[in-house]
């Protein structure tokens, strides 16, 4: 009777239109018992492709042996995947040679290598240290505990559109520049080419924090004149807890160590490579390398259709960052006066964050919005859609249409609404202290 | 060696389709589906053997992580339910071994088939 049943609910799921949007919530329930929110966050991290698993799983099982043991098979085949990994695939994704590219346990340990590690290195010369105020928070605290050193760190103001001006901060005794590819929060992608010609011009080293990038656009550490970069593995569809750093040979650039013991990874970072989850990390790049050119596509189609389906049916909505020099995938809007918050909470069955997951906590408005020069009350009404390569046509429409639905109840309620509906400007308003 | 004719060529795609319909993720699920589907696609004009059995090979290796990733990624709910549907389908398979045993002598005598022991 019980399998006949599951069979009856199999034929049910089988039936249901995909284009049917209550069908696409009915079908979760009817999977799991329960409800769950669809994701829509994928800034924050990525489901692993199955792929990755599947490479990852024989290094969980059978494959164990420590890649650094040099006396027998299990650390022999446990270096040649780690060697693989390194070499084919990461390597092969940015144009480096598998010498520069170091495992970590993610990009914030790599930033963190990269900005004390090559500001210490060169602290008899150069003292100074320039970045943007846009960074991810590993990287401004990295420059904060510097500051507290005795380096002077110049952060550097965004434009609007978040792009930015660097010619005039380089002083001759800067020894780094750093500068995220793709903002995590906001979507923009910096004028890195640019940038490096500029840095390899005056002699400085130039890192960039490609976490979001890697993967979705092409990048070439040739050809954009980088010297260091950080990866991560979960933002591509690879495991948590494994990044790289990339740090070039030629013209060599020095770090010191963050990590010291046995001298693994060139002496940078020391400790037993994970080699399952580096396997993981190789076959991600590769898989991304491989379906770069059709998620890139996938992913601005369904971003356009999100973005026109909310702005063409609600007023004063706001894009954050660059219309065109952004990756699709992450956008960043405002929704006048709506709270951002009460928003999130509405869309209570589509997860989402307004702004990064590691700023999510505390009760400010992201600082990346106020570096672009939004207004306090649009920084506190931001939201973040997160698309990537597991999104579906349907996810979108349905997020879309609930955020409309959404947006257009709580701006009913809002007194600020009625107020802009008479043609009150607000910002000539007095407010009285009670 | 020959390469895959047309059929063949269906055959595993069909194959695919089949198994990715049995991922319990919504997202795994329809991303296979709409990957397989658009790979196949894209491919569709490709003349030259070589490539049309190296892309051949590719979709076997692919068949078999999706085979893989379906086990493995099934929810434990799912599992329930699962081990419910095995429970039944060896106990059927033990019915039929018993059954076979029972008529082992009359099967020799037929020389249908050999039991060994």
């Amino acid at each position: 009777k019980e399998a006949s049943f599951t069979n009856c609910r199999h034929e049910i799921l089988n039936q249901l239109k995909p284009c049917d949007n209550f069908s696409l919530i009915k079908k979760r329930e009817l999977e799991k018992d329960e409800l769950r929110p669809l994701y829509m966050d994928f800034q924050a991290t990525t489901p692993m492709d199955p792929r990755v698993l599947d490479a990852m799983l024989p290094y969980q099982v059978n494959y164990y042996g420590n890649p650094h043991s040099r006396t027998h098979a299990y650390g022999w085949e446990s270096e040649s995947a780690m060697e693989t990994a390194r070499k084919q695939q990461v390597a092969d994704l940015i144009g480096a040679d598998p010498r520069e590219i170091i495992f970590t346990s993610g990009a914030t340990e790599s930033n963190n290598m990269a900005i004390k590690g090559v500001a210490r290195f060169y602290q008899a010369k150069k003292r100074h240290v320039i970045t943007t105020q846009t960074e991810h928070k590993c990287v401004l605290d990295s420059c904060r505990i510097l500051e507290s050193e005795g380096f002077s760190v110049t952060y550097l103001p965004v434009r609007t559109d978040g792009l930015l001006d660097l010619e005039a901060s380089i002083r001759p005794d800067t020894s780094l520049v750093s500068v995220m590819t793709v903002n995590n929060e906001i979507g923009v992608k910096q004028p890195i080419k640019e940038i490096g010609k500029i840095c390899r011009s005056k002699g400085v080293f130039f890192h960039t924090d490609a976490a979001q990038a890697i993967g979705k656009i092409p990048l070439n550490v040739s050809d954009w004149k980088i010297d260091l970069m950080s990866i991560s593995g979960h933002k591509i569809y690879g495991p948590k807890g494994v990044g790289a750093l990339y740090v070039r040979r030629r013209p060599r650039v020095r770090l010191e160590p963050l990590q010291n013991g046995g001298g693994q990874e060139r002496g940078l970072r020391s400790g037993t490579v994970p080699t399952p989850l580096a396997v993981g990390l190789g076959a991600a790049c590769s898989i991304a390398q491989q379906e770069m050119e059709y998620d890139h596509h996938r992913v601005s189609m369904l971003a356009n259709r999100l973005v026109q389906k909310i702005m063409s049916e609600i007023p004063d909505v706001i894009m954050n960052g660059h219309p065109e020099q952004r990756y699709p995938g992450c956008v960043n809007l405002s929704f006048a006066y709506v709270e951002g918050e009460s928003l999130l909470m509405a869309l209570k069955d589509v997860a989402l964050s307004s702004g990064s997951a590691c700023t999510s906590a505390s009760l400010e408005p992201s600082y990346v919005l106020r570096a672009i020069g939004a207004d306090e009350d649009l920084a506190h009404s931001s939201i973040r859609f997160g698309i990537g390569r597991f999104t579906t046509e349907d996810e979108v429409d349905y997020t879309a249409e609930k955020c409309i639905q959404q947006v257009r109840r709580l701006r009913e309620m809002s007194p600020l609404w009625e107020m802009v509906q008479e043609g009150i400007d607000l910002k000539s308003i007095k407010w009285t202290q009670h | 060696m020959a390469s895959s004719s047309r059929a063949q060529v269906i055959s595993l795609y069909r194959t695919m389709l089949k198994e990715s319909q049995k991922f319990s993720s919504y997202n795994y699920r329809t991303y296979a589906l709409r990957r397989v589907r658009d790979a196949f696609r894209a491919n569709g004009k490709v003349e030259d053997p070589v490539t049309v059995e190296r892309l051949m090979e590719e979709g076997r290796r692919t068949l078999g992580v999706i085979q893989r990733q379906v086990r493995h990624t099934t929810d434990t709910q799912h599992t329930e339910t699962r081990q419910r549907q095995t429970h039944t389908l060896s106990f059927c398979v033990v019915l039929g071994f018993c059954f076979c045993q029972t008529n082992k002598n009359v099967l020799k005598s037929l020389s249908f088939c050999n039991f060994s022991g």
